[in-house]
């Protein structure tokens, strides 16, 4: 049982639930089914708000209710300073009672839908949006298929309790119940007496074959004779006829729910329209009458949406202002759904006021006047002395857009409450404390029995273990070794989709989409993408996201964490660097030249918008000391998007990756990008980078390894490159150029360092390296201060191929533990 | 044993089973005593008594205790190194018979004696494991699935095996794949209501004719007797309930319609354990004990031990065995599965012996090993939930019906492997791949012989 004798924490909603401990104990307390709520306002539907307000529930039921209420001795004590107490919301019709097939006859009034409703199901998302008490209409779309009921959901075994059973009896208009199957019972075994038949046609197949079905129903049970209805099926009729049970009408269309009102006359019948697409054509007559409708909200809560208003009636969609227009006219309507928005009833409540009900009115069609429609309103649906307990905290005004149900009392029990376990993880202000056997930073020294200081998904210290603050979460991981987050700089994950090949040469036109070069890359990422769940069990926290192009200018890297909610909380930097690529096909040898014209261009671009920025600030000085001066604005440069992001380069130093395999493609990278231009120049792919490693340290140049790193010539021998480059002084990192691959990324690194790589590269080439590269040092790549706190916690050494990922952090938060996830 | 000679001895049985009936009665009573010396009795009703006997007479158990003076004239069965214990009881099997269910769905007028074959190897095995007592009734696939008997695994035809007849009436909550749950119980209910009408009009009949003074004597309809039965509180029901809200659904049913019952649980009704509690009424668990859950929210398999759930409830509870699965068919094995998660060995014990026994109203005779009761005991050669403990000996109204010595079959079994002189867990499961591969060659030579008939 939820909330039973436990102390509820200050959620992060407005509202302060307390317990007030008792000499009982909350268990005890619990027990005596005593419960005191005390709230800024008690809504309770019946009369007017009464503000502050206090409730008190005892054995499940509403026993007093006040401005105030002197606690009993062992109750227990739920104070909602800022909230707003409202009865428990009322789902007027629910397609909650079992589906699948019953029975192919168009009448069967004797099935029962209570006897079909999962006692024992799982309602908590309907508790968690306040709903406790719903209607189950009987499933099938046949002319009269049978009993509703009215249940009560709750936390408890069973979770569901029928309050009202039959509460209906159903019968359904319009298309639904037309062109029924054929019915055939074959006798078993066949007789000359009971041979087989063929089987049985069933009306309707149309509007009055319906009509005809349901009056002769209902002409049988009148006693006009007819020997078709079985005994429980007469009795189930009787009851409609003799007003013991509403009939629930499902009619949509204008004309059915005349046909409907009707045969009400006619028999006598007691009318709830359910539906009623069009019942406003109808509205006065229907307040006149006295006929309540149930209005079923088709998905207005973030789902699919009418696109067109005056189609609505056409597409049997409800139109939004249909429940404030009935209500306008003065006829009772109860709201509800029979999507996935059930749990939205509020919402539904408060849109409808939004369409010109009134606020008090849309509250009582999905409490009170819910509760009357379907017979149930001595039970439910108002806060009333010796009422059932079914209420509902709330965190603020019932229809306010922000509010949200904080605590739901189901039958007097706490069937569910807001989150009372949140950030249990870190202290009060926010300092968590990570110990290991072995902390390896990333920048060489590895600490042995220290801790890492995290607040606020930063590393604030890494040091010797000191005595931790009070209020501080220490976070023992005992013999495991910590590492860095470590970085793909060369992914392509969650860019699945993204295999168009842009190529362009400068000065021709741009052939395919260019999007991806003129805006960040990370716009399109998928972040739901279960590769980036394989990199982060794989201990990878960060990725340079790649896009798979081939022309000389590749377009932009952006850099994103492998965990965090949507794309916005995992992005590091949308533009970190920009890629181009030396690899030519036919035009290999121009490509150097084509570089430099390309880069030329954007320098020039970036020199001419520079020097007018400066001419512009000096015109827009002179003419605020002077206005009147006779001044020439200066003439602006043309507008060029990318060139714009080439700016970047020259003005901000921004990294430039350059892939290039041949040592004539790295010498022409070297010769034009650093040399010539002075860029922050990375050499991505490089797959004879080792012969030119004398050059590359030279030029410091650093070099992007992915995915082969170990190469065998023709005899056989092998030649570890980035242990090579690493020895000849060359920045190294290693990359896996891949998508789910990225996993492999240490085991790169472990290999290169069976071959021979020294360990302290190794670790480098996939921690501190690629964060350099991309210019994220002071953010990414090792266990610093400042650093973010991005961390994978291993079973050993970080370069054992035996060391197993165990739990990774990122930002300060466990994004992956293996334990839960196995 | 080939088929075609157990069939034959089937037919001959039968035929001359009224014969033997008859010889029987004339024999003059000779009262027969046997003793049987036992290391330890486990008593079930009482305390377990180290180095006792129990005393025989006519196959009803006259003395238990360690101070008892042996007659004379009693066969004495020394037992005195092992452990003796009631015959286990199964309170609801649809075992035993080859095809368990009708197709039509209200059959109240079949019985468990037509179908039930004594000689089946389902049987034998059971016999062999220590079963004494059994309620065979109609499957679980059905509505009102027609009514069981009380039987032992002991004897050549029906007659022999018959312990009671007309004993249990089977109701299945488990909807067909072609229906909802709400229809089948509303056939349910339909069926009760037309039952109503027919006897009401039957009562009017036979009124009518009283007031015209004209000789009655229309007969109630037999396919509806059985339920007549039900309702006027001669027969039980054992309504099986697959899941939790049917639970719930049988006991309203039983108040509603008016009929006794015993609910037998499917594998997913541990969360009407509260509930069971509450009603106090004992239940007949499934053969599969443990229930795997999966949370909605976290995706997080759980496991739900439902003895032990049932336990904690205080819900009184029988035990089934799944003679078609290999790590449920032994009652053994089922107590000691209750066992290691946390059931109390008495609580297990009795769920295969004395709360069965008392579920099939049987409780008077067998279940216990008490004065007065039947003396269907098994002797063990250690304790019951000890994987290496062999049912040694088998007593059903007091005469040895199983002896493992003369278990040829078994003996066979365990023949061929005999050169290494395996241990026993091993001849165990030398048993079970025989029996594996047995099952499914009787089946087919009997399916066989059924196409060469119908050629």
């Amino acid at each position: 049982m939820i909330g039973m004798g436990r102390t509820l924490a200050t959620s992060r909603v407005a509202l302060a639930v307390a317990v007030a401990a008792t000499l009982l104990g909350g268990l005890a307390a619990a027990q005596d089914g005593v419960l005191v709520i005390r709230a800024e306002k008690v809504i309770s539907v019946a009369g007017e708000p009464i503000s502050p307000g206090a409730v008190l529930v005892r054995d499940g039921k509403i026993a007093a209710v006040g401005p105030t209420i002197e606690a009993p001795e062992g109750a227990r004590v739920i104070d909602a300073a800022d909230g707003v107490v409202i009865p428990g919301l009322v789902a007027a019709l629910t397609t909650l009672s079992e589906g699948g097939r019953d029975t192919e006859e168009s009448v069967t009034p004797e099935l029962r839908v209570a006897d079909g409703v999962d006692l024992f199901g799982d309602w908590r998302e309907l508790l968690k949006g306040g709903v406790t008490t719903v209607y189950l209409s009987p499933p099938g779309r046949r002319a009269m298929p049978g009993q509703g009921a009215v249940a009560r959901l709750s936390e408890g075994k069973p979770s569901a309790t029928v309050l009202l059973d039959p509460a209906s009896l159903r019968i359904v208009l319009g298309e639904w119940p037309k062109n029924p199957p054929d019915l055939w019972d074959p006798p078993l075994p066949p007789t000359p007496e009971h041979p087989v038949s063929p089987p049985e046609k069933q009306l309707p197949t149309t509007r009055m074959g319906t009509l005809a079905l349901l009056r002769r129903v209902f002409s049988e049970a009148h006693g006009a004779g007819g020997e078709r209805l079985s005994g429980l099926q007469l009795a189930a009729v009787k009851a409609a006829l003799a007003g013991e049970v509403p009939v629930h009408v499902r009619a949509d269309r204008a004309e059915d729910i005349r046909r409907a009102l009707a045969l009400a006359d006619e028999f006598g019948l007691k009318l709830v329209i359910e539906g009623g697409n069009e019942a406003h054509q109808l509205a006065d007559e229907l307040a006149r009458r006295g006929v309540p409708v149930i209005v079923t909200a088709p998905a207005w809560v973030g789902h699919q949406s009418i696109e067109d208003l005056t189609l609505a009636d056409v597409r049997g969609e409800t139109r939004p202002d249909l429940a404030a227009k009935l209500m306008a006219a003065g006829v009772k309507v109860a709201l509800s759904t029979e999507d996935v928005s059930l749990p939205e009833l509020l919402v539904i409540a408060a849109s409808t006021a939004g369409q010109g009900a009134p606020e008090d009115t849309a509250l009582r069609a999905v409490t009170a006047d819910a509760a009357e429609i379907l017979g149930v309103s001595d039970r439910v649906g108002t806060i009333e002395v010796g009422k059932d307990a079914d209420l509902l905290i709330l965190t603020g005004e019932p229809l306010a857009t922000e509010t949200q149900v904080a605590v739901t009392v189901s039958g007097g029990q706490v069937a569910w409450e807001r989150g009372t376990q949140e950030d249990v993880e870190t202290g009060p202000d926010g300092l968590r404390i990570i110990r290991a056997r072995r902390i390896v930073t990333g920048t060489g020294e590895a600490l042995d029995d220290g801790e890492i200081r995290v607040r606020g998904g930063v590393i604030e210290s890494v040091g010797e273990r000191t005595e931790p603050p009070a209020g501080a979460k220490v976070v023992d991981l005992g013999d495991r070794t910590v590492m860095p987050g470590m970085i793909d700089i060369q992914s392509r994950l969650g860019l699945h989709w993204e295999s168009d090949t842009v190529t362009l040469s400068p000065g021709s036109p741009v052939s395919g989409s260019d999007a991806t070069k003129l805006t960040s890359i990370a716009n399109a990422i998928d972040p739901t993408d279960e590769a980036f769940g394989e990199a982060l069990r794989a201990g990878v926290t960060s990725i340079a996201l790649t896009a798979a192009t081939s022309g000389l200018f590749c377009g932009s890297m952006a850099v994103v964490k492998t965990a965090g909610r949507g794309v916005d909380e995992r992005l590091v930097e949308p533009v970190a660097a920009l890629r181009f690529s030396m690899l030519g096909s036919q035009d290999r040898s121009a490509r150097a030249s084509q570089a430099r014209e390309f880069l030329e261009k954007a320098r020039k671009y970036d020199e001419d918008w520079t020097a007018f920025d400066r001419r512009w600030a000096e015109f827009e000085r002179k003419y605020a000391a002077n206005p009147e001066a006779d001044l020439d604005e200066p003439s602006r440069p043309k507008r060029d998007a990318e060139m714009e992001m080439l700016r970047t380069i020259f003005r901000e130093k921004t990294p430039v990756l350059v892939v290039a395999d041949r040592p004539d493609e790295i010498a022409a990278t070297l010769k034009v990008f650093r040399e010539e231009f002075g860029l922050n120049t990375v050499a991505v792919g490089s797959q004879d980078a080792d012969r030119v490693a004398g050059d590359l340290k030279a030029a410091r140049i650093g070099v992007v390894l992915a995915p082969q790193i170990i190469v065998r010539d023709e005899r056989g021998r092998e030649t570890n490159r980035p242990a090579e480059l690493a020895e000849a002084g060359v920045p190294v990192a290693l990359a896996t150029g891949g998508t789910s691959a990225t996993q492999v990324l240490r085991l790169n690194a472990a290999y290169a360092v069976r071959k021979g790589m020294d360990r302290r590269d190794a670790l480098r080439a996939i921690t501190v390296r690629p964060a350099e590269f991309l210019g994220l040092e002071r953010r990414l790549g090792s266990i610093e201060p400042g650093r973010d706190a991005d961390l994978v916690v291993l079973s050993g050494d970080p370069l054992e191929l035996t060391s197993r990922v165990e739990k990774v952090f990122v930002n300060g938060e466990v994004a992956y533990d293996a334990e839960t996830e196995g | 044993m080939p088929m075609g000679k157990r069939r034959l001895c089937a037919v001959m049985a039968a035929t001359i089973a009224g014969l033997v009936a008859t010889a029987a009665a004339q024999e003059t009573p000779v009262r027969k005593r046997v003793a049987v010396k036992a290391g330890k009795i486990i008593t079930i009703g009482g305390p377990e008594i180290e180095a006792g006997v129990i005393l025989i007479e006519d196959g009803r158990i006259t003395a238990v205790g360690t101070d008892i003076e042996v007659p004379w004239d009693a066969n004495v069965i020394d037992a005195s190194d092992q452990v003796v214990m009631p015959g286990y009881v199964e309170a609801h099997t649809s075992e035993g018979m080859r095809t368990q269910n009708e197709r039509v769905l209200e059959v109240p007028f079949v019985s468990a004696i037509d179908g039930i074959d004594p000689i089946s190897w389902f049987m034998e095995d059971s016999l062999r494991d220590g079963v004494t007592t059994m309620l065979v009734i109609p499957g679980n696939d059905t509505l009102i699935g027609g009514t069981g008997i009380v039987a032992k695994p002991h004897g050549q035809n029906v007659q022999d095996i018959l312990v009671r007849d007309y004993t249990g009436m089977k109701i299945s909550l488990q909807a067909r794949s072609d229906s909802s749950r709400m229809a089948h119980i509303a056939r349910l209910r339909k069926y009760f209501a037309d039952l109503a009408q027919y006897r009401q009009e039957y009562a009017q009949r036979k009124a009518d004719a009283e007031e015209a003074k004209k000789p009655f004597d229309e007969e109630i309809d037999p396919k509806r007797q059985p339920v007549i039965d039900l309702l006027e509180g001669k027969l039980k029901a054992f309504v099986y309930c697959p899941g939790a809200s049917d639970v719930v659904k049988a006991f309203q049913l039983s108040d509603e319609l008016g009929f006794q019952m015993t609910p037998i649980l499917g594998p997913d009704c541990a969360d009407a354990a509260g509930f069971l509690a509450e009603k106090g009424v004992p239940v007949i668990l499934d053969s599969t004990l443990i229930a795997w859950e999966t949370d909605e929210e976290t995706e997080t398999e759980k496991q739900r031990v439902v003895p032990q759930i049932m336990a904690e409830a205080g819900v009184k509870f029988a035990l089934q065995r799944n003679a078609r699965s290999l790590d449920a068919q032994y009652f053994w094995m089922q107590a000691a599965r209750c066992v290691a998660h946390g059931v109390s060995r008495e609580e297990a014990l009795r769920a295969v012996t004395l709360t069965p026994a008392e579920i099939i109203g049987m409780g008077e005779r067998v279940g216990s090993i008490e004065e007065g009761k039947d003396a269907n005991l098994q002797i063990l050669t250690g304790d019951p939930l000890d994987a290496q403990t062999w049912v040694d000996k088998v007593l059903i109204g007091g005469e040895v019906v199983y002896d493992r010595a003369e278990d040829e079959r078994l003996e066979r079994l365990l023949e061929e492997r005999k050169p290494e002189e395996e241990p026993k867990e091993e001849a165990e499961e030398a048993e079970q791949e025989a029996e594996g591969e047995e099952k499914p060659a009787e089946e087919a030579e009997e399916e066989k012989g059924e196409t060469d008939a119908e050629q």
